[in-house]
């Protein structure tokens, strides 16, 4: 192996942007990734490899240390040149040099993502990487997406970057160009893991905990890809736990737990009719609550996107909030379905789908809800409107179902009787027969 | 918290938690059919031994019209709930969907979902139903789509449903071969079995059962010309395929080939003449040998049979009338004309089709089997499927073979009357005793059909007796017995009415020929049964004039009366002018030469019949030449003519007389264009005594043999 010195700089140097950002990508492949050898990098290595990334790939910094910033245009050259590297290059078959032969050209490949966007990454950086993954989806760039599919996982997907990244990817293709949405439907069949994470992602996004009412409507078009996606392939909420992580890592890495996004998305069923109703109620309630519309969160400027949930024109048959809630929340139980009777053979069903934690979750939103409902009740004794009745009683519904379905296909792990005392707090709800069947028929007697 | 329910789904409280669930699904398909699909994959889940959820669940999806789900939900009630009775209303439903093509939706649906069911689950379903049916014949049916739908179920299932199908149709005491258990035995089960992809194993006296079920079955869609039967040939040579390569035939192949009779013929001809003659009759070789070679006669004879009944009026093999060579032919050197077997008979036939009238005489070979293989082969085919004499001649030519050996004769025998064909082969038999001039077996066999038993039946047709009439005539004339040849001639004119009307005069009814003998398919419709009879009786009467000696024997008066009757008889094939019958011309003039001789001619019912103009001219112009008139009366003497009134007579020097005889053969002209063939009818059955009187001299007390 060739000496990689502080005089590579100097020759890197010579050299202006993008065409220095391609050479130093080399350079960095082979800092990073392990040599025949095995060995891995010396900790000197990688910093002069951190050093040229920021310095000649990114251009963070100029040769002083002064910080810079890359104009856009320069911004998509960079992600266009990190697109075809990705794409273009067989990583350790054939190195620029001839002589780097690694083990694995996707362990190489993922090796160098993850060296490029590090969880210390910059707001700046991270930046990038949403130029890059998003221009990678519209590319139909399979080893950039698989790549970003494993960091995802390796960071979490619960992670401030990666929340980061799929706001990003949202923005992109959900907000700002509603219309691109049919360039994504085969995205499960080209990169089934980075979009089983990337579902993952967007559901804790929309329903954490931080969320006002514990829930934020997805935009329309989000909603219609994911609904789509989760009929169209029931195995993609899988996929993440189908993966062996191991082999693809760099060596000496741990592979991080797949976080399915079954949970996160049966949040979004059940809490949907329920937020539905508290701003129809809201919007009902006059012009002085009607600041409260659309600016409750910062993060994600997508409220108007509800405002078609909340249609509501007095018939009682028709369902109050999107239908495609009640389409995407089918496709998540018959994907949980098909994990134990698959319609095409397979060997071995996918255990730890679902933890019942994360399920247990959609509790309390449930019942913090229902208390703010019965508190706003003007009448004596307080009772729920009619509408609300309805909305409780199919997220009740939803939320007996998902979790019957869970535990009757095995799909749920985790302290089983966690999950059933929360159940039994709404067991008291109107409307609760089906909590109250799935109750008895799981109930184990305690002694 | 205290909170007062809405009492909605009040009638939900007291249902059952399953009740309430399918309730619930129920309640939901209307608005919301995935919120419906949801709940039922929950009950199912709840409830996964819970018929009623489980029916539900495939309800649900049967109405939205999911062929896989319906399918998915239906195999698990297969699989779990095998005794409900109103599952069993649902596959009843769909095996009877499977079994029509009916385009409903409903059924049509069906179908879709039994293929989208695993193969495991199709098969089970339907030997289930198949199973627990009461009736055999659904039974059968649902076996049947079984054994179509997955073929290696056939070694299995096909041996066991071959006995029950048999002994189906035996119990049933059907009347025809054509009942639906032979009709499912021989078009589904035989073609099923002998795709088989595992050789199907049944004793081969349950293959030879099947065989003559099989053949009865497609000849009685022959003869019944049944219209769900197209191709019954094809199908049966299938059929016959299939059943000979499970006996392990290695003929079995040649019945693969599409049909083409020569083909077959070459094929089957070299097995023959390599079998050996002295095998047993039971052996594998001959048996072999019999049924295909008497399902290949079969064939021929059907095709013969339908040619001769494929026009307008049956055919009728009769034996026709040979012009002697001319002098010139005659004198060619024998060499020449050694090509032609004599001994063949030429079989001639009036093509309907414009292309040619009759066989042109180069085609006159065509009764000689196999002299030029190369070449008779090459014509045969382009003949084979429009020519009735190639068809009677490979026929022949077949039934010659079959004959040639025992031991496939006595099979061949014993397939035949099986078969129970006696109608069609009588028929041939009789053609062939004609053709091979075995007559005096023919003429007895068919004075027999004459005995009382048959005829008290008195159900014969007049049509058969003008058969057996024509048969006899032609038979008594190939064995020169005139006055019986005659007398039936007589007899079948006297019967013309009941015959078809039209047709047209025959050109090929007599035939220059090297052949010793002619053979003619005669249309039987009234024209060419009248033409053949006058030229029957007029040939009978010319051979009796000329074995006259001359200047004794016979009478004047008798010598005028035979002229006469020929001139009569003549003028049908003379016709129209323009168009005579072949050697018409020729007789008459012979006929006119012979009165020229003569100083006086006399003929009393001349003005009665003859009214062709030719021979009236011809008369006229021999009554009143200068030199040697002849002298003729032509006028039977009349009661209502006056005494003052002459006989019409060229006799003596009246001149009155002779205008009085011109003046009558302007009449006779003027009547030129009656119809010739109802005179005739008039003058062979008024008349008779005429001709008669002339055969049997002395007709009082001489009985000709018969």
């Amino acid at each position: 192996m060739q000496p990689i010195t502080m005089s590579e700089k100097q020759s890197l140097r010579k050299s202006e942007f993008p065409a220095c950002a391609r050479e130093a990508l080399i350079k960095v492949e082979q800092l990073c990734v392990p040599q025949a050898s095995g060995r891995p990098p010396s900790a000197k290595e990688m910093d002069l490899a951190m050093e040229i990334m920021a310095e000649f790939i990114f251009c963070e910094v100029d040769r002083r240390g002064h910080s810079r910033k890359l104009t856009c245009i320069q911004q998509l050259q960079l992600a266009q040149l990190l697109c075809d590297y990705f794409a273009g290059v067989q990583f350790g078959s054939s190195g620029p040099q001839g002589a780097i032969i690694g083990p694995n050209g996707d362990t190489a490949r993922n090796t160098l993502f993850l060296s490029l966007f590090p969880p210390t990454t910059s707001k700046n950086r991270a930046q990038a990487l949403v130029q890059l993954v998003s221009m990678a989806i519209s590319t139909k760039n399979k080893p950039v997406l698989d790549s970003t599919g494993i960091w995802m996982q390796q960071l979490g997907c619960t992670s401030k970057l990666v929340l980061q990244l799929a706001e990003g990817l949202v923005k992109d293709y959900f907000v700002l160009v509603p219309k691109a949405v049919t360039r994504l439907q085969d995205l499960p069949s080209l990169a089934p893991h980075f979009t089983a994470n990337f579902l993952t992602t967007v559901a804790e996004m929309y329903g954490c905990p931080e969320q006002k009412d514990g829930f934020s409507p997805p935009p329309a078009a989000l909603l219609e890809v994911v609904t789509q996606w989760v009929s169209d392939n029931p195995r993609l909420c899988l996929a993440a736990l189908v993966v062996n992580l191991q082999p693809l890592l760099p060596l000496g890495s741990i592979p991080m737990a797949a976080l399915t996004p079954f949970a996160g998305l049966f949040k979004w069923c059940v809490l949907s009719p329920l937020l539905a109703t508290s701003k129809s109620r809201k919007a009902r309630g006059g012009t002085a609550n009607g600041s409260s519309n659309g600016s409750s969160d910062g993060k994600v400027n997508v409220k108007k996107e509800s405002s078609d949930n909340g249609l509501h024109n007095g018939d009682q048959t028709i369902p109050k909030e999107c239908p495609l809630y009640s389409r995407l929340h089918l496709a998540l139980l018959e994907s949980l379905v098909e994990n134990v009777y698959p319609s095409v053979h397979r060997t071995n069903s996918v255990k730890d789908v679902v933890s019942v934690q994360h399920l247990a979750s959609i509790v309390e939103p449930v019942q913090n809800w229902y208390i703010k409902q019965v508190m706003m009740s003007e009448s004596k004794p307080q009772e729920l409107t009619q509408e609300a009745h309805e909305a409780l009683e199919l997220a009740l519904d939803r939320l007996g179902q998902s979790v019957q379905v869970a535990l009757a296909a095995n799909c749920a792990y985790g302290n089983k009787q966690y999950l059933l005392t929360q159940l039994d707090t709404l067991k008291h709800l109107p409307e609760s027969r089906l909590l109250r069947i799935v109750l008895k028929t799981h109930h184990t007697p305690l002694f | 918290m205290p909170v007062t329910m809405v009492p909605a789904l009040d009638e939900a409280q007291i249902l059952s938690d399953e009740d309430y669930l399918v309730l619930r699904a129920k309640q939901a398909f209307m608005v919301d059919p995935h919120a419906a699909k949801a709940w039922m994959l929950t009950a199912k889940t709840l409830y996964p031994n819970n018929f009623a959820v489980q029916f539900e669940a495939y309800n649900i999806v049967k109405s939205a019209k999911n062929v896989r789900e319906a399918a998915k939900c239906l195999e698990t009630l297969l699989q779990q709930f095998q005794e409900d009775a109103e599952l069993w209303n649902e596959v009843e439903a769909l095996t009877r969907a499977l079994r029509s093509d009916c385009p409903d939706p409903e059924p049509s649906f069906l179908r879709a979902v039994f293929a989208h069911l695993s193969t495991d689950a199709q098969q089970q379903l339907l030997q289930v139903t198949a199973d627990r049916s009461k009736d055999t014949m659904e039974h059968c049916r649902l076996l049947m789509i079984l054994l179509s739908r997955f073929p290696h179920a056939v070694v299995k299932h096909g041996p066991r449903l071959v006995d029950t199908l048999l002994s189906a149709e035996k119990h049933s005491h059907f009347q025809v071969a054509n009942n639906c258990y032979r009709k499912l035995l021989v078009c589904e089960l035989v073609p099923l079995m002998g795709a088989s992809p595992v050789p199907v194993e049944l004793p081969p006296r349950q293959l030879y059962r099947l065989m003559h079920k099989m053949i009865e079955y497609y000849l009685s869609c022959l003869t019944s010309q049944d219209p769900n039967e197209p191709d019954p040939w094809e199908k049966l040579f299938l059929g016959f395929r299939s059943l000979a390569t499970m006996l392990n035939w290695d003929i079995a192949s040649v019945f693969g080939q599409p049909w083409g009779r020569e083909i077959y013929w070459q094929q089957i001809l070299e097995k023959h003449e390599h079998l050996h003659p002295s095998l047993d009759p039971e052996s594998h070789e001959v048996r072999q040998h019999s049924y295909c070679t008497g399902i290949f006669f079969l064939r021929c004879l059907h095709e013969y049979i339908s040619s001769i009944h494929s026009g307008d009026h049956q055919l009728l093999l009769l034996e026709s009338f040979v012009m002697p060579p001319s002098e010139r032919e005659a004198a060619e050197p024998p060499s020449k004309r050694r090509k032609h077997d004599e001994t063949v008979p030429l079989v001639t036939v009036d093509l309907v089709t414009a292309t040619s009238t009759g066989n042109p005489p180069s085609n006159s070979s065509a009764g000689v089997p196999n002299s030029n293989p190369s070449t008779s082969s090459g014509r045969d085919r382009i003949n084979s499927t429009t020519s009735v004499v190639t068809n009677l001649t490979a026929t022949l030519r077949c039934w010659t073979m079959v004959n040639s050996k025992e031991p496939v004769q006595r099979g061949v025998t014993k397939l035949l009357q099986l078969l129970n064909v006696d109608k069609w082969l009588s028929l041939f038999h009789q053609d062939v005793q004609l053709y091979r001039g075995e007559v005096n077996e023919l003429v007895n066999s068919l004075l027999q059909m004459d005995s009382p038993d048959n005829q008290s039946s008195n159900a014969v047709p007049m049509n058969s007796t003008i058969v057996k009439n024509l048969r006899l005539a032609s038979a008594f004339f190939y064995l020169r017995q005139l006055p019986a040849a005659v007398d039936r001639a007589l007899q079948i004119v006297g019967m013309l009415s009941s015959l078809p009307s039209g047709g047209t005069l025959s050109p090929n009814l007599l035939k220059q020929t090297h052949a010793q003998r002619h053979l003619h398919l005669l249309s039987l419709s009234r024209t060419p049964v009248l033409q053949y009879c006058v030229h029957l009786i007029l040939s009978t009467l010319q051979q009796h004039f000329v074995s006259q000696p001359p200047g004794g024997g016979a009478t004047t008066t008798e010598l005028d009366m035979c002229v006469g009757n020929m001139l009569v008889l003549i003028q049908l094939e003379l016709g129209d002018a323009e168009q005579p019958m072949p050697g018409a011309l020729e007789l008459m003039s012979k006929l006119v030469s012979h009165i020229r001789t003569r100083p006086s001619f006399s003929y009393p019912i001349f003005t009665n019949y003859i009214i062709n103009t030719d021979i009236l001219e011809e008369i006229m112009h021999l009554a009143i030449r200068q030199e040697n008139p002849v002298v003729f009366e032509i006028a039977p003497p009349s009661s209502t003519q006056l005494t003052s009134q002459r006989r019409i007579s060229t006799r003596g020097v009246d001149k009155g007389a002779k205008e009085d005889f011109k003046s009558a053969m302007r009449r006779q002209i003027a009547r030129s264009f009656e119809p010739l063939e109802p005179l005739l009818i008039k003058f062979l059955t008024s008349e008779q005594d005429y001709v008669r009187r002339l055969l049997w001299p002395q007709a009082k007390t001489y009985v000709p043999r018969m």
